[in-house]
């Protein structure tokens, strides 16, 4: 399923000029995408992910905003694209899906128009199929009426069929690469499984490759083929999902998946990491930053690291040494 | 377990919808159809369901934000119908609510020292020595640093905000919290610093919640008891072991299909067994709903655990 690479990320680094200085929000990011892979970027808040996803669509403003590095798809380089070859990439090669399904819809277009709109921005598909391509596409995201739902708009739409619409319009032009910011946060967990499950039909079927964005651990299990952790702007491991799942090494991942409530251990306290993310301008990315939250490492916390992630297993890859000796301080013999 | 606090009765909100000729009521809209509900004090009822199932509103009527078309409230066996009454008994001191959104339920205007004293000034006014005596310890009960007292809402983080959220409920010494979706807005890790939070003093105060959630996985570690609703009626309820171990209406099963298991060497077998569940909820619908739509009225299945069952399903 998983095929050659679609999306190469390369040594990212992100600033934004705050009181006339430049802070590094995102530092040397890494990742690739294959075509029909499902890569979950997995974070709290703050921690740079949907940044991450600006800078590959360039969504971002390039007079406060600096993206150094190269993310290239299908080996074309995006960062510094002129505006127009930029518009033809978005929608057209990369599609995006946002959080918030309702502020991304024009409520005063029926949602026929708005679909038919994507399709005139790019010449993809000639004027006389695009109505027939409208019909196909709300089809293809599992609306049962199309006929009637591209007849309405958008408030007579329940959250649900929103975000099918949105997913509609995101693959309108098939895009090689969806990338979905959250999709399904703002949803019920009954919708939520159903959007998924529209994401990955897509996927089989046109081979598209998925960067998802989240903070869902369950749907990270449910739906990615590899998983990427960031952490302060950092990625602090990246593995296949099931590896990463079982067996976790750097201790944020492993903090993370101990806070999550657990159907076993329904009655124990939950686990908390102390502490909060660090504000931009006291971000040293040459050393591991989480450990500024684990008062019992603090001697490994000054330490300097290297750049680049090690890779510990084959295909699982973490940042730093900590991940070596970390031990919960309740397992500490 | 201990003593009953608050019992709901045929409960009913109904929204009407006006239109035509003289703007008459036409028909309505039924966001709370006849729920029957108690809380024992100490106790953590969840009550979970989709957006737009109703539980909100009917959290909103508990603390009294929205008016019942129907039904009984009884609060510690008195029966409160109106406003007056829920003065007298000092209803409205007892019992709080905290909300999903922290930055919009706090005014960016007034200090966190305001937003604290503002229900101790309604409620039990004190002199200004005392009070601030007792705004610091509620600071300290929630675990924020003394010196944030005269800084605004937008200075904190999202979990600082839900715990100011969580002092100004507890400032009257309320007896029952309705707290609704109070993590959904959370990062995981914050996220389990307030349940945490919101265990330990129901264990040190005695307080009783109404959990109101969509997210199972919180639910099931919060609450001793959990009702189910949808539609605007509740179709199941019973201890957390009757839901989650042996749910028996179509609907619940269907939520608890639908939570994201993080097992991932189990996904594919999930995802049949999801498919399976959903196919099962569109297939059966009419068995277990009445004509309107509307859930079937509740079945007594054993001490504790009921559902809106159908008639034949009962003796099995």
């Amino acid at each position: 399923m998983v095929g050659d690479d679609l999306l190469n990320a390369n040594k990212v680094t992100v600033s934004f000029l705050i009181d006339g200085e430049w802070q590094t929000g995102i530092y040397d990011v890494d990742l690739d995408i294959a075509h029909g892979e499902v890569l979950a970027l997995v974070g709290e808040s703050g921690s740079g992910k949907s940044t991450f996803a600006t800078s590959v669509i360039g969504l971002h403003n390039p007079n406060q905003t600096k993206v150094t590095g190269s993310i290239t798809l299908d080996g074309k380089e995006l960062i510094d694209l002129p505006d127009e070859e930029q518009n033809k990439i978005r929608g057209e090669k990369i599609g995006m899906v946002f959080q918030d399904p309702l502020a991304a819809l024009n409520p005063l277009m029926k949602i026929g128009q708005q679909i038919q709109e994507a399709l005139d921005i790019h010449d993809v598909y000639q004027k006389d199929q695009y109505y027939d391509r409208v019909i196909e596409l709300l089809n293809d995201v599992g609306i049962v009426n199309p006929q009637r739902t591209a007849n309405q708009y958008p408030h007579e739409l329940s959250g649900g069929m929103r975000q099918r619409v949105i997913i509609a319009l995101a693959i309108a032009n098939d895009p090689d690469l969806i990338i979905a910011d959250e999709p399904t946060t703002a949803l019920d967990t009954t919708i939520q499984a159903q959007i998924l499950d529209v994401l990955l039909e897509i996927r089989d079927r046109k081979d598209t490759g998925i960067l998802l964005i989240t903070h869902d651990l369950g749907v990270v299990a449910e739906v990615a083929d590899s998983v990427a952790v960031m952490y302060a702007g950092q990625i602090v491991e990246k593995a296949p999902v099931q590896e990463l799942f079982e067996n976790p090494l750097h201790p944020y991942t492993r903090s993370l998946l101990r806070s999550n409530p657990k159907a076993e251990q329904a009655d124990d306290e939950l686990y908390v990491i102390p502490g909060t993310v660090p504000a931009l301008s006291e971000m040293d990315h040459h050393k591991d930053l989480f450990l500024q939250r684990v008062p019992w490492m603090q001697d490994q916390a000054d330490e300097d690291i290297s750049d680049d992630l090690v890779e510990a297993k084959p295909q699982h890859f973490v940042r730093g040494n900590a991940w070596k000796t970390f031990e919960f301080q309740d397992e500490k013999g | 377990m201990a003593d009953e606090i608050l019992r709901l009765e045929g409960l009913k909100v109904h929204y009407p919808i006006r239109s035509g000729f003289w703007n008459r009521v036409t028909d309505n809209v039924k966001a709370v159809d006849g729920v029957d509900l108690n809380l024992k004090q100490g106790e953590t009822l969840g009550l979970v369901g989709e957006s737009g199932s109703g539980k909100s509103t009917l959290g909103k009527v508990i603390v009294g934000l929205e008016d019942m078309t129907e039904g009984d409230l009884i609060y510690q066996n008195e029966d409160l119908n109106s406003a007056a009454e829920r003065r007298r008994v000092k209803y409205n001191k007892d019992v709080q609510m905290i909300f999903q959104d922290s930055l919009s339920s706090l005014n960016p205007r007034k200090t966190i020292y305001e937003i604290i004293a503002e229900p101790i000034r309604n409620f039990d006014p004190m002199d200004p020595v005392d009070e601030d005596k007792r705004v610091r310890e509620l600071l300290d009960i929630v675990g924020l640093p003394q010196r944030t007292v005269f800084q605004y809402p937008f200075q904190f983080s999202g979990g600082q905000r839900q715990r100011i959220g969580i002092a100004r409920a507890l400032a009257t010494n309320p007896r029952l919290i309705v707290a609704d979706e109070p993590v959904s807005a959370l990062d995981l890790s914050v996220q389990a610093q307030v349940l945490n939070f919101m265990k330990k003093i129901q264990k040190e105060l005695g307080i009783s919640y109404l959990f109101i959630s969509h997210d199972l996985g919180v639910v099931r570690h919060m609450t001793d008891n959990i009702a189910v609703m949808h539609h605007g009626r509740l179709v199941e309820k019973g201890t957390r072991e009757d839901i989650f171990e042996n749910p028996q209406h179509i609907y619940t099963k269907r939520l608890l299909a639908a939570i994201p298991s993080v097992n991932v060497s189990e996904r594919a077998e999930n995802r049949a067994r999801r498919k399976q569940i959903e196919q099962e909820f569109d297939d059966r619908f009419n068995e277990f709903y009445d004509g309107e739509g509307m859930p079937l009225p509740l079945v007594q299945l054993s001490e504790t655990h009921y559902a809106a069952l159908p008639k034949q399903s009962e003796k099995e």
